[in-house]
C-alpha cells in the first residue's frame, strides 16, 4: 500500500472515533447499532451494543480521536479517565457533549477520505487537506461530509441539513444541490425534539420561522446568513455557520 | 391524509387531526413537512404542532395552532390562528418586524381583539400549555417585541 504510514494510522484512528462515537451514543441509549459498513476493515463486523458496550466503544473512540488530533500528547489519556468521574471530570458541562465534537472532527476526515469503500479498495489516497486553500472555486473554512455522505449512516441518527432546505430554497438551491450540501449527524432530540430546549431547529425557527406576516417566509439572504449565525451560536455550535457561510450568497 | 407543508394546515385539518408532527427524514419533502400523529410512539422526539383554542377579548374564538413547547415562551410556540378563508395570523416573526397591513383583511380584524387567551389541546399526556398575546412579536435585536 503506497499510503504514508503517518496517514494510514491516521486515517485508522478517524475511523476508530466515528465509529466510537456511535457506538457510544447507542449503546448509552440502550438502541442496537448496525452500521452499513465496517471502515475499519474488511468483512468485519460491529456487534450490537448494550449499554456495557457502548461504554468501551466511547473508550475507545475517544482514545482513538485523541490519537488522531493529538497524537503526542499522552495526558488525553489521563484527561478520558478524568472525564468518566464528574468529580475529575476536565471540561465544565458534559464529556459525552465534548466527545462530540471530538467526534465530528474524526467524521470530517473520513468525509475527506471520500468514505471507507474507497479507502478499503485502495483508491482512497490521502486526501487530508485541512487548511490547504485551493484555487478556483471558493473553498469554505470549514470542511463538513456533506448531506449525501451522512444520510447512509443515519440509523437511530439524522442527517441534518446545516442550511436547512426550506432555506436553501429561497437560495436558489435545489434538493438534489443540497444532497451535497454540509450535514451533520444527530439524534432526534438534538435535531428537533420537543422538550430539549437546545434543539436545532427550535433555535433556527426562533430567529427564521417559516411563516411571517401571516405568509410562507422569504428570507433574503442577508437575513438567513443573520439568523443561522445567531442561532448556532446560541446552541454553541458556532462553527456549524462556519461551514455554510459561503453558500449563503 | 397526506403530509402538507406547515404553511398549507387549513381548518379542516386540524378538525381531522388535533396533532401533527415534523418527520425530518426521508421521507418529508424538507423541514416545513408536517405529518398528521396516528402513534404517538413514532415520534417521541419530533416535535409536534397541537391544536389550540384561541379567545379575544370580546368572547371572540378562534381555532389555531401552536409548536408544543415547555418553555411556554412565545419565540418557540409560534402561535398561529387559522381563518375560514384559508389566512392566518402568525404571532411569532422572528427576525422581521411584522405590520399589520401585511396579513388578510379579515385577519386584520383580529387586531381589535387583542389579547387573545390560548390554550393547547391534552395530548400525548403533555399539558396543555396558556398563555396572553398581546399583539404580533418579533426580534428587535436582541429583545421580544411586539405590534399591538
Amino acid at each position: 500500500m503506497l499510503l504514508n504510514d503517518k496517514e494510514l494510522r491516521q486515517s485508522s484512528q478517524a475511523s476508530r472515533a466515528v465509529l466510537g462515537a456511535i457506538g457510544a451514543a447507542a449503546g448509552f441509549g440502550g438502541a442496537i447499532l448496525s452500521t452499513p459498513a465496517c471502515i475499519t476493515g474488511a468483512g468485519c463486523a460491529i456487534p450490537a451494543f448494550s449499554g456495557l458496550g457502548g461504554a468501551a466503544s466511547f473508550v475507545d473512540g475517544w482514545q482513538a480521536t485523541g490519537q488522531l488530533f493529538a497524537p503526542y500528547d499522552y495526558t488525553q489519556g489521563s484527561k478520558v479517565l478524568a472525564s468518566f468521574d464528574s468529580a475529575t471530570y476536565p471540561g465544565d458541562v458534559n464529556p459525552l457533549r465534548d466527545y462530540g465534537t471530538e467526534a465530528a472532527k474524526a467524521a470530517m476526515e473520513i468525509a475527506l477520505l471520500k468514505g471507507a469503500g474507497k479507502y478499503l479498495d485502495g483508491s482512497g489516497a490521502s486526501v487530508l487537506v485541512s487548511g490547504v486553500k485551493a484555487t478556483g472555486p471558493i473553498v469554505p473554512d470549514v470542511i463538513s461530509p456533506t448531506y449525501r455522505e451522512l444520510q447512509g449512516l443515519n440509523k437511530g441518527f439524522q442527517a441534518h441539513h446545516t442550511l436547512p432546505q426550506y432555506l436553501g430554497k429561497m437560495l436558489g438551491y435545489t434538493k438534489n444541490d443540497m444532497l451535497d450540501h454540509p450535514a451533520t449527524l444527530i439524534t432526534q432530540y438534538s435535531h428537533t425534539g420537543k422538550v430539549n430546549p437546545d434543539a436545532m431547529h427550535k433555535a433556527i425557527s426562533k430567529y427564521l420561522p417559516p411563516m411571517v406576516g401571516g405568509k410562507p417566509a422569504t428570507y433574503t439572504s442577508g437575513q438567513i446568513s443573520s439568523g443561522l449565525q445567531k442561532a448556532y451560536g446560541d446552541i454553541g455550535r458556532p462553527e456549524l455557520f462556519d461551514s455554510i457561510k459561503h453558500l449563503i450568497k | 391524509m397526506t403530509d402538507k407543508q406547515i404553511y398549507e394546515l387549513t381548518i379542516d385539518d386540524l378538525a381531522c387531526s388535533g396533532v401533527w408532527y415534523f418527520p425530518m427524514d426521508e421521507s418529508a419533502e424538507d423541514e416545513l413537512t408536517v405529518r398528521p400523529l396516528l402513534d404517538k410512539e413514532t415520534c417521541s422526539d419530533a416535535q409536534i404542532i397541537v391544536r389550540a383554542s384561541f379567545v379575544g377579548l370580546d368572547g371572540s374564538s378562534y381555532l389555531g395552532y401552536l409548536y408544543w413547547d415547555g418553555s411556554g415562551e412565545v419565540e418557540y410556540l409560534k402561535p398561529v390562528i387559522l381563518l375560514e378563508d384559508g389566512s392566518f395570523v402568525t404571532f411569532w416573526n422572528g427576525m422581521v418586524e411584522p405590520s399589520w397591513a401585511d396579513y388578510s383583511a379579515n385577519a386584520q380584524a383580529l387586531r381589535s381583539r387583542l389579547p387573545f387567551l390560548y390554550v393547547s389541546d391534552s395530548v400525548l399526556d403533555l399539558p396543555k400549555i396558556s398563555g396572553k398575546l398581546e399583539g404580533l412579536y418579533y426580534l428587535d435585536g436582541d429583545c421580544i417585541s411586539w405590534i399591538s
